[in-house]
């Protein structure tokens, strides 16, 4: 199969599902002593991040080499793009040395599709996080983290139960902070809905989009916009979430005008220790990474949870390598068994 | 108004043509006849049939001389006439577009200046004001005759300057508005917002007395919010930043009010919003003298359509909601919208190979503008052409290059318009516009005739142009020397 992954809505709810049914196959193979498959042996990966990104270069690159991909690596700081050469110019150069797959990520929303339509047909792009836009793949790890938080794989001790069809459903999951400017919540919106969960968007007014309502109604299916609730208070819904989604709060935006100071935020929307306390006992705590300490979460609070084992950063990240061996095997994979690497 | 304010232009090349068999459509009436073009003088529209006739009272002595001689020589008369066969097609005055970018004053390429021209031939467009908003800008007495002089080079269209409001289009000091109205220049404009409300009213208080037109454009740049989208659903969804309506309300109702205090003429450029068009509206009910211009993509266009991140989307203003595109159509049928504009940018392809959100906004648009507004479903004839050709040349006093009267005396500068010839640009195959989105758009309306002051630029739908220039065409080296040649707009 080609094909691209741009935002998580193309793929709707079943492919999600199989997404993260794929996912399972590939957190085994991480467990195993020689985390290695040849099923992209041959194929090359090429990563275009036109913005700084540790992590998720780390993840994509680290998931193709673990598929026996060949990784090819690009990044704005090397290129010729500060020698006038276009954003196209750079992508059909890449293309024409014989790529399988694009991975791009960039500081302006819709650059991926865009990549999408200049590619030929034999590429796929995958989005690795534009603007304020998309970031799919943290979608599906986030997705996945939680489904396998709530629903653990058979050889791990049993949680609440939860059928074995990837599923969200009966959760109630808080996405809190900065929404406006995050393509990870609106990512972590699509796949949470898809896969049956209520979602509660908690954010002062002027870190939501201008009429938010609207903007949930005319962008999710009816079903789906129904279970998503918009509030601007925490500590209104803060007993009643099963998950709570921080976001990372960037300090421009007080610079912005956005917000009024960082004390207030915190006071506010931070998670301290006392609304950590007023969590529901099996309640967890979501991060995309890097965790501004002192903002979104407080060193305390985020002690205590991560002791308890309620802070899922560090899982989030494992998950992240798997979900995207997952996706680069579906979209460019040949069907190859994924027995183990003979060579190595 | 004299031709001042435009350029010597070299005698018609054709001595006598004859537009036989359309429908002449003018404000307010039709009729059948034909018309018959001396010297680049209309001197006859007479019934249909009568041709080939003109009226020789209404020839000079020259030109009675010249017929008497070729009837004399018997083919000769045959020899000299063109004839255009418009029947079945409308035959009315040139279309004027308050807003197009042709190319930079100082420029020592004028091949540019002519493409332009071509284009805005094909469009049906026989006069442009040219935008100011050149590197640098038209301030100044010198650069007005180096556009004049260049503008003579280009024999399609007529190119009417703009110049700027302030000095350097700085927006701090007034430009020298009274001499350069004195050298024939209607239209002062420093092509975007003008965020200093006690300097537009000095600018149209000092305008008013000279009888020229101050143009802004009402957007939320002026209180620092610039936006590629318009803000809702599909901006948030998008995730770009999204320039609200009420931007555009509060800076038109900022001009409007300077306008009210002042008693000058005031042009609203490129309007967006239901909102502005209800203050226009308002306006104009209380008796200012406020105009008001849409570009004609804002009356195909929504938001949505921006969603695949094209950045041939990007618009400026953004295009708005189908509720504001409602608007607009209503405005332009019920006249509170004057003038429908190409805003022609003429981009070079890889300047449209970049982000959505970086892109400059514009593209080629004076080949399909008119046929956009002309094909609309919902926009009538007569208020098409008022948009397209009466009303803009009014404002811009132009009514003898295009949108005046048809009648002897008046200089031939016409279009023939088949409102039932589906074209694309795509298929044309002779289309000057390499960036644009229109390419397989199906237009329904062409400008089958171009005449400018008595001569065929535009021939059953061809462009009529020099060699050196269908070479141009044919090179897309030339789209890249427009990028040097264009100051990015919105700069």
């Amino acid at each position: 199969m080609s094909g691209h992954l741009l935002t998580l809505g193309q793929l709707g709810t079943e492919g999600i599902a199989e997404m993260l049914s794929l996912t399972d196959r590939f957190v085994e193979v991480g467990q195993r002593p020689i985390p290695r498959v040849p099923a992209l042996r041959g194929r090359t990966v090429a990563t275009l991040f036109f913005e700084e990104s540790t992590r998720t270069r780390l993840a994509f690159e680290t998931a193709a080499k673990r598929l026996s991909a060949d990784v090819m690596t690009f990044s704005a700081s090397s290129s010729s793009l500060s020698k006038g050469e276009s954003l196209r110019d750079t992508v059909e150069t890449i293309e024409a040395m014989g790529v399988d797959a694009m991975v791009v990520r960039h500081r302006s929303s819709g650059v991926p599709a865009q990549v999408a339509r200049w590619v030929g047909d034999g590429v796929s792009v995958l989005n690795g996080g534009d603007g304020w836009h998309a970031h799919p793949t943290q979608g599906l790890q986030d997705a996945y983290t939680l489904w396998r938080h709530f629903c653990p794989m058979p050889d791990e001790p049993p949680g609440t139960a939860l059928p074995d069809e990837p599923t969200l459903s009966g959760l109630r999951i808080g996405i809190v902070g900065d929404i406006v400017h995050s393509r990870v919540a609106r990512s972590d919106i699509e796949a949470y809905t898809a896969l049956g969960a209520s979602v509660v968007l908690v954010a002062p007014p002027t870190l939501l989009p201008a009429q938010p309502r609207d903007w949930i109604d005319e962008w999710l299916a009816p079903e789906a916009a129904r279970r998503v609730e918009i509030t601007h208070g925490l500590d209104d819904v803060l007993g009643g979430l099963d998950v709570v989604g921080l976001l990372r709060c960037q300090r421009e935006r007080m610079a912005d005008g956005l917000i009024g100071s960082v004390p207030e935020y915190v006071a506010r929307y931070g998670l301290t220790s006392e609304r950590a306390w007023n969590l529901g006992p099996d309640a967890v705590v979501t991060h995309p990474g890097p965790i501004n300490r002192g903002i979104e979460i407080t060193g305390d609070a985020a002690e205590d949870l991560a002791a308890d084992g309620r802070l899922l950063v560090t899982r989030q990240v494992t998950h992240g390598v798997a979900v995207r061996m997952a996706v680069l095997f579906r979209l460019i994979g040949s069907g190859t068994a994924l027995g183990a690497d003979d060579d190595d | 108004m004299t031709d001042a304010a435009t350029f010597q232009r070299e005698p018609a090349q054709t001595p006598m043509l004859a537009i036989t068999g359309g429908e002449i459509v003018e404000r307010g009436h039709r009729r059948r006849a034909d018309i018959t073009v001396i010297d680049g003088h209309i001197v006859g529209v007479d019934e249909p049939g009568r041709f080939p006739r003109g009226n020789l009272e209404d020839l000079d002595e020259r030109q009675r001389d010249e017929l008497a001689a070729a009837a004399r020589s018997g083919e000769a008369v045959f020899t000299h006439f063109d004839e255009i066969d418009a029947t079945g097609c409308v035959v009315t005055s040139g279309f004027v577009d308050l807003c197009a970018r042709v190319a930079e004053p100082l420029s020592v390429e004028p091949d540019i200046m002519q493409i332009t021209a071509m284009a805005a031939a094909l469009g049906g467009f026989t006069a442009l004001v040219a935008q100011p908003d050149t590197d640098p800008p038209l301030d100044r007495l010198g650069q007005l005759a180096e556009l004049r002089r260049l503008g003579g080079s280009a024999p399609n269209c007529h190119i009417v300057p703009a110049a700027t409001l302030t000095f350097e289009r700085a927006g701090a000091q007034l430009a020298p508005l009274a001499e350069l109205a004195d050298a024939g220049v209607r239209w002062f404009t420093d092509v975007g917002p003008q965020p200093d409300w006690s300097l537009l009213c000095r600018a149209l208080q000092y305008a008013a007395p000279l009888g020229v037109t101050v143009a802004v454009r009402p957007s939320g740049t002026a209180f620092g919010i610039a936006a590629p989208m318009h803000e809702g659903a599909v901006s948030a969804r998008m995730g770009i930043a999204g320039e609200p309506a009420e931007a555009e309300h509060v800076a038109a109702a900022a001009a409007i009010s300077a306008a009210r205090r002042t008693r000058g003429r005031l042009h609203l450029d490129r309007i967006s919003a239901a909102g502005t068009v209800e203050l226009v509206r308002a306006a104009k009910a209380e008796g200012l003298d406020v105009s008001a211009s849409i570009t004609a993509e804002h009356l195909l266009f929504v938001d949505a359509d921006a969603a695949s991140f094209d950045p041939l989307m990007r618009a400026e203003p953004p295009y708005r909601a189908a509720s504001d595109r409602a608007a607009l159509v209503a405005g332009v049928n019920d006249r509170t919208i004057d003038a429908v504009v190409s805003a022609h940018t003429p981009l070079p392809p890889h300047d449209k190979d970049v982000p959505f959100s970086e892109a400059p906004p514009g593209f080629a648009s004076l080949e399909t503008c008119a046929a956009i507004v002309l094909g609309h479903p919902d926009i009538e004839l007569d208020a098409a052409l008022d948009a397209l050709s009466w009303r803009p040349a009014e404002l811009a006093g132009v009514t003898h290059l295009g949108g005046g009267p048809i009648q002897p005396g008046q200089p031939a500068n016409l279009v023939v318009i088949d409102l039932d010839r589906p074209w694309t640009q795509f298929t044309r195959e002779k289309s000057f516009a390499r960036v644009s989105p229109h390419h397989d758009r199906r237009l329904n309306a062409q400008v089958t005739e171009t005449i400018i002051d008595g001569a065929r630029t535009v021939r059953s739908g061809y462009p009529e142009m020099p060699d050196d220039l269908a070479r141009e065409r044919a090179s897309i080296h030339a789209h890249r020397r427009w990028s040097r040649l264009v100051q990015e707009p919105g700069a």
